[in-house]
């Protein structure tokens, strides 16, 4: 970095600085996108969120303090959608621990296959999350589902389930393709810890006769629990603000039973044009964010493992 | 013996998991595939063809609809996106792995906290700026905005990628006299050129990927990209027509399956390093 601000410099000054300068200036294009594009906007939803900004009303928008969260407070519907949020945000994210953990544990066993095997096991991930979703929405479908066809032929019921049709079905309907969409991840990542936990522990184990359960719980499960709670946590923020695998499957329906925070901003900011009130409803994301990142960042301080 | 029955077990426990992931897939193949009076008959068995199977949900799709455009247009961003993310991401990891000062380090924070940022917290106030900028409907909107889904990760990449180049290499052509912008690219760039196709892969596939954004930007159907046509465009009002829309599901995975193929191995090596070791 040698513009003219450094002429007017000492050339001592000017010797120290150079570097950092370099540095900053290599940074800065990252930096300012960063800011311009998050930290703005961010700022602009608080903004936005205290005031009554409409897609429809050209003036600029006008300050009302917290009567959009006021508003949201009594909100029937955005109750429901926190409600069905945690619900959603737990159960996929235990399922995806589940998958995933099972997963990792049968292709480390493999001798012989694991690439072919991890490559089948990867592709929910890897496919464009909304086109597989549709691929889900007919495999749903109330008259031509293959599951009901299963059902219905094996004798196991008489008429076909209402996947997305019916509250409590819809809701884990969207957990399970949630969690078909990422338990690859959680399994590759887990995988990775596998490989990574020293024999001798389990040769130790085996001179001491600890047996198969007994090596899982108190050697596998222990060494895991770092890549754990990052999987955990990462995945808490991303299943927690999960947009496309509900949007296309229920729209948050039926009634509202799968309206989650995402969806509901969706519909009452860009549908319906209440910008101000979708600010708010994406601000209550924000607790969420803020304990996960710290916990987060305060894990990766103890263990560079991500 | 022992070992052969083990093997056995493990598979008779992975076959059901691979079922489960791969089925919807194979169901997008029948589906596209079937003629018409085989998908909706329902005395057929649904799992193979009843009757000869047909391209002409394909011939549809690329003929009747705007697929090759919608196609055209994720293609177009996907490549641009993964382009500036190398630009921007190159010389920062750079400079976060050889300068440590506060001011890095915090950069360096910021960047990893800005990754954990969700788009459904900023998708309201950016459709908003983008519409002061005229940007509404227009792809630049989204070559734009996706960059900050894929710098902040393809940064800390880098970083990681970069501390394993030796320094004596940079003060080696330092002393030739090499100014930054001609080491990062006699010397960096040569060296990195495994890690730069993977950042690039990686923010193709990210990009090809995204939803909410797009479809929160994009609402005329000559500028979606392909995952948002699909589940507006093909659907028109509450009609499915399910061979078409299975073949341009089917056909827009084809990209990112083939890009993270080519990546699946650093990525794959890249996290399970620790086995080697």
């Amino acid at each position: 970095m040698t513009g003219w601000p450094m002429r007017l410099l000492s050339p001592l000054a000017r010797k120290r600085l150079a570097p950092h300068l370099t540095g900053v200036a290599l940074l800065l294009p990252g930096f300012l996108l960063v800011s311009l594009l998050i930290a703005w906007p961010f700022v602009a939803s608080v903004y936005l969120a205290l005031s009554d900004a409409h897609i429809r009303r050209l003036r600029s928008p006008a300050f009302v303090g917290f009567e959009n969260f006021l508003l949201l407070l009594e909100d029937e519907t955005f109750w429901r959608a926190v409600q069905n949020t945690f619900v959603f945000t737990f159960s996929a994210v235990i399922l995806k621990i589940g998958l995933g953990l099972a997963m990792a544990l049968l292709l480390f066993r493999l001798r012989g296959g694991r690439a072919p095997a991890t490559a089948g096991l990867l592709l929910p991930w890897v496919a464009p999350i909304a086109l597989s979703v549709i691929a889900w929405v007919w495999i749903f479908d109330t008259q031509f589902s293959p599951i009901n066809w299963l059902l219905i032929h094996t004798g196991l019921m008489t008429s076909g389930l209402v996947f997305l049709g019916e509250p409590t079905l819809a809701m884990m309907s969207v957990v399970l393709v949630n969690a078909w969409r990422s338990f690859p991840f959680f399994g590759l990542m887990i995988l990775a810890g596998l490989i990574g936990i020293p024999r001798s522990l389990y040769e130790a184990a085996e001179v001491d006769g600890a047996t198969g359960w007994r090596r899982f719980r108190y050697i596998t499960l222990p060494m895991l629990r770092v890549v754990l709670l990052i999987l955990v946590l990462y995945s808490m923020i991303f299943t927690f603000n999960e947009f496309a695998v509900i949007h296309v499957l229920t729209r948050g329906g039926p009634a509202d039973a799968t309206q989650v925070f995402s969806t509901l901003a969706f519909q009452r900011g860009i549908l319906s044009g209440n910008i101000g009130e979708a600010a708010a409803i994406t601000l209550f994301f924000l607790p969420v964010f803020l304990v996960v990142s710290i916990a987060m960042l305060r894990l990766s301080g103890k263990d560079p493992a991500p | 013996m022992h070992r052969k029955s083990s093997t056995f077990f493990t598979w008779l426990l992975l076959v059901p998991l691979l079922i489960f992931a791969l089925f919807p897939f194979y169901w997008m193949t029948l589906t596209a595939l079937k003629q018409d009076a085989d998908l909706y008959a329902s005395t057929n068995n649904p799992f193979w063809f009843g009757m000869a199977p047909t391209l002409d949900h394909v011939r549809f799709l690329l003929t009747e609809t705007r697929f090759l455009r919608w196609f055209a247009n994720s293609m177009i961003v996907g490549l641009c996106v993964a382009g500036i993310t190398v630009l921007v991401a190159l010389p920062g990891g750079y400079a976060l792995s050889r300068y440590n000062f506060a001011l890095s380090r915090a950069l360096g924070i910021g960047m990893f906290v800005s990754y954990l940022v969700p788009q459904a917290l900023l998708f309201i106030p950016l459709s908003r700026m983008l519409n002061d900028l005229g940007l509404r409907d227009s792809l630049f909107a989204l070559i734009l905005v996706y960059p900050t889904l894929t710098v902040p990760f393809c940064t800390w990449f880098m970083m990681g990628y970069l501390r394993a180049i030796p320094r004596q290499l940079d003060e080696a052509a330092r002393l030739d006299g090499c100014s930054t912008v001609s080491l990062l690219l006699r010397v960096i760039v040569p060296l990195a050129k495994p890690g730069i196709v993977t950042i690039a892969l990686y923010s193709f596939v990210v990009t090809w990927q995204e939803y909410l954004y797009a479809i929160t930007f994009i609402s005329a159907s000559e500028s979606k990209p392909l995952p948002v046509a699909a589940t507006t465009d093909l659907i028109r009002g509450d009609v499915y027509f399910w061979g078409p829309l299975m073949a341009a599901a089917l056909l827009g995975s084809v990209p990112t399956v083939i890009f993270f193929a080519f990546l699946s191995k650093t990525f794959v090596a890249g996290m399970t390093k620790g086995a080697v070791k």
